[in-house]
């Protein structure tokens, strides 16, 4: 063996070493990275999250700062003129006991007491087609505006990480499907079902009627498809859908004398044709004076239901009654109710009163929350929903802010759910 | 020149034999070093994977978790359950009996030293699960627990292949319903996990912290309340957690093959130390702990 040949071992071995060591250090960067990424995922997902819980919580914000006082009154914006098909109707209002507006409650409205939106990008919160009769108009979708979520680099130059939207939904201005025993606010008297249309029909009167055992297990609104509305029928996914709008679980209001929360009753600051519907067929039931006919009954009911939403028919323009006497004391009701009938404002009050509110106290909250790439705002990361029921309850808020809303129920949201 | 170059004197070798190994040295001691970075580094990928998995789920659930103050277990937790009735593979089961949930650093609780008895806890509740079947997020009850079985289903059991593992199982909607929403009332089915349900391998200790408001609105710790509380139940409004810290210990892969040699008798506790400290010795060394805060969205009603 050559001094050379001796020389060149001494090399192998080090360059098999180096070799190994430049492999680890290769491994050591791979695994790094990969662990990077996968932080980097995660941490995307969960700042969309985050973002979407800042919208629930902004929600609820807006909710205590302006809806907590017991003599505020609340509305759908369809009271404000917005029209069936429109993407603001069912966007929620809340007004002074004066009829001051005080703001619509989704993100990125204008302060303006007709529904619009600023100029921020739209995000859908109730998808297009997903709720409602498709072949109708009453199928609202739901729009609200990205606010988005900035931050200042070293040098004052803004960065857009993401963005966050929210949508308050007045649960009130819905028919109650399920009331449970002694909460009603009159006892023997139930906002029934409509006898049309026939899917709505169908959601209200299981509950109420035809499978009452199992209505009382039902917490969420998907799980309605377990509950049967005749022998052998159950509810379809299409009866949910159709009925979103008009029908809520339970609408639960704090009693007036602050005691205790009761249960099924109607704010009636709602265009909704089919809830109108119900209110006037469960004063049928059990009034002293009636329609006579349903064409008779059915012309009563649009005309409350298209005059509460005009301008001129005792109520501040573009609000909500106030109050359930100024409802009831209205030119509005009186011509609809008694024009073409035998029914009395007075016979109508006595029944209907304390079923009615002009404010709701349980809202449905949606909100949504993007995580954006920092080095390039067009490109959405994460994006998350989720929905909670909000409800006003009997205790103080602090600082003056009437009752205290809190959260009872939440779930994050699959795309199929939106 | 011809002569120098055919050999070397005593001293250059010497020399050159000092030079290498010095060389060889520091090689080898930047090589084991790298190579410790290396395993320390997939070893805490490997944990942090696990945990984010697990995390990432309880944190959904917890967030989720659905409650009605109306005298059922819509949350329960029991530690130091039978190990029998859970599917457990029992011989040689070695994981002591340490029950220590509400540890002590002078006044002050830390989770991280808890130990949660030789089961871990078994969280159950009510949850809104993404959809499995269905096409909408429905509530359903959920199982969290740590079962020791073998990861494979070799016949007779393969010891080697004996872990300690976390399992997440599921009610659907459709038998929630059916069921009703007192978690306990689901014990007996979700005792014995199945293996398609599996979470995170060499999971060797979970548990949980729940938190209410107190009147003030800041957080109290509601369950544990003493170090060898087993058990509670969100059955009333007090009860009804608004927060809870998650707790998972997991083994790395090393770890996890010296807690199967201690359990398989091949690694026996040395002659000065209790076989009880042995297996927490190794398992405290050879593991991470991951907790996390999570905020429970909805407190019924």
């Amino acid at each position: 063996m050559t001094a050379r040949e001796s020389r060149g071992f001494a090399l192998i071995l080090t360059l098999s070493l180096l070799a190994l060591l430049v492999l680890a250090v290769y491994g050591l960067g791979v695994l790094t990275r990969v662990g990077s990424q996968t932080a980097i995922s995660s941490s995307r997902q969960e700042t969309a999250r985050q973002n979407a819980l800042l919208g629930l919580e902004q929600a609820v914000g807006a909710l205590q700062q302006w809806a907590g006082r017991d003599d505020c009154a609340t509305a759908m914006a369809g009271i404000a003129g917005e029209p069936a098909g429109s993407q603001r109707r069912h966007w929620c209002g809340v007004w002074a006991s004066s009829g001051a507006f005080l703001g619509w409650l989704t993100s990125g409205a204008t302060t303006s007491a007709t529904p619009s939106l600023g100029s921020f990008p739209i995000v859908q919160l109730i998808a297009q087609k997903s709720v409602g009769n498709t072949s109708s108009a009453d199928n609202e979708f739901v729009d609200a505006g990205k606010i988005p979520l900035m931050i200042s680099d070293a040098s004052g130059v803004s960065i857009k990480l993401g963005s966050y939207a929210y949508w308050v939904g007045d649960e009130g201005v819905k028919m109650s499907a399920w009331v449970p025993n002694g909460s009603l606010p009159q006892p023997g008297l139930l906002i029934g079902a409509p006898s049309t249309p026939a899917n709505i029909n169908r959601m209200v009167g299981a509950f109420q009627l035809f499978d009452t055992t199992n209505a009382a297990k039902v917490i969420a609104y998907a799980q309605a498809t377990n509950l049967a509305y005749a022998a052998g029928k159950k509810l379809t996914a299409s009866n949910l859908q159709d009925s979103f709008h008009h029908v809520t679980l339970t609408h639960w209001k704090v009693a007036p004398d602050g005691s205790r929360l009761l249960a099924g009753a109607i704010n009636m600051n709602t265009t909704s044709n089919v809830v109108w519907r119900s209110i006037l067929e469960s004063y049928e039931t059990v009034g002293a004076t009636h329609f006579g006919t349903s064409t008779k009954r059915t012309s009563a009911i649009n005309a409350i239901a298209n005059g509460i939403a005009a301008t001129s028919s005792g109520k501040f323009a573009n609000g909500p009654f106030p109050n359930v006497d100024a409802f009831l004391g209205s030119a509005l009701l009186s011509s609809a109710v008694t024009g073409a009938t035998g029914i009395s404002v007075a016979d109508f009050s006595a029944v209907m009163r304390p079923m009615l509110v002009s404010r709701s106290d349980t809202f449905r909250v949606r909100a949504y929350g993007e995580a954006l790439n920092p080095l390039d705002a067009s490109k959405i990361e994460a994006t998350a929903f989720c929905e909670a029921i909000v409800q006003r309850t009997l205790a103080s808020a602090a600082d003056g802010r009437g009752r205290k809303f809190v959260v009872t129920y939440f779930r994050w949201l699959s795309g199929n759910d939106i | 020149m011809k002569a120098k170059a055919r050999g070397f004197t005593l001293v250059e070798l010497l020399v050159a034999v000092v030079i290498t190994l010095v060389l060889a040295g520091i090689v080898l001691s930047v090589t084991v070093s790298t190579l410790n970075g290396w395993r320390r580094t997939q070893d805490s990928f490997t944990t942090g994977s696990q945990a984010t998995l697990v995390l990432d789920y309880l944190e959904r659930d917890l967030h989720s978790a659905v409650f009605k103050p109306d005298g059922q277990s819509w949350l329960a937790i029991d530690l130091d359950y039978p190990v029998t009735t859970h599917g457990w593979l029992s011989s040689g089961v070695s994981k002591p009996d340490v029950l220590d949930c509400l540890p002590l650093d002078g006044s002050r609780p830390m989770l991280g030293d808890a130990r949660f008895g030789r089961t871990g806890a078994w969280l159950r509740l009510v949850t809104n699960d993404a959809p499995t079947t269905s096409d909408s997020t429905l509530p359903v009850v959920v199982s969290y627990q740590v079962v020791r079985r073998a990861l494979n289903n070799a016949t007779p059991v393969d010891a080697a292949n004996v872990r300690y593992s976390l399992f997440r199982t599921v009610v659907d909607g459709a038998a929630t319903f059916s069921g009703g929403y007192h978690v306990r009332n689901y014990d007996n089915q979700l005792a014995l996990p199945d293996s398609a349900d599996l979470l995170a391998t060499n999971v060797v200790d979970f548990g949980v912290w729940l938190y209410a408001r107190d009147a003030s609105g800041r957080l109290a710790l509601i369950y544990p309340t003493q170090t060898g509380d087993v058990s509670h139940s969100a059955n009333s409004t007090a009860a009804v957690p608004v927060a809870a810290d998650v707790f998972v210990r997991i083994l790395t892969d090393e770890g996890a093959s010296m807690i199967s040699a201690i359990e398989r008798g091949i690694m026996p506790a040395p002659a000065e130390v209790n076989s009880d400290d042995w297996w927490w010795r190794i398992a405290s060394a050879h593991s991470n702990t991951f907790i996390r805060r999570v905020e429970i969205q909805g407190a019924g009603l």
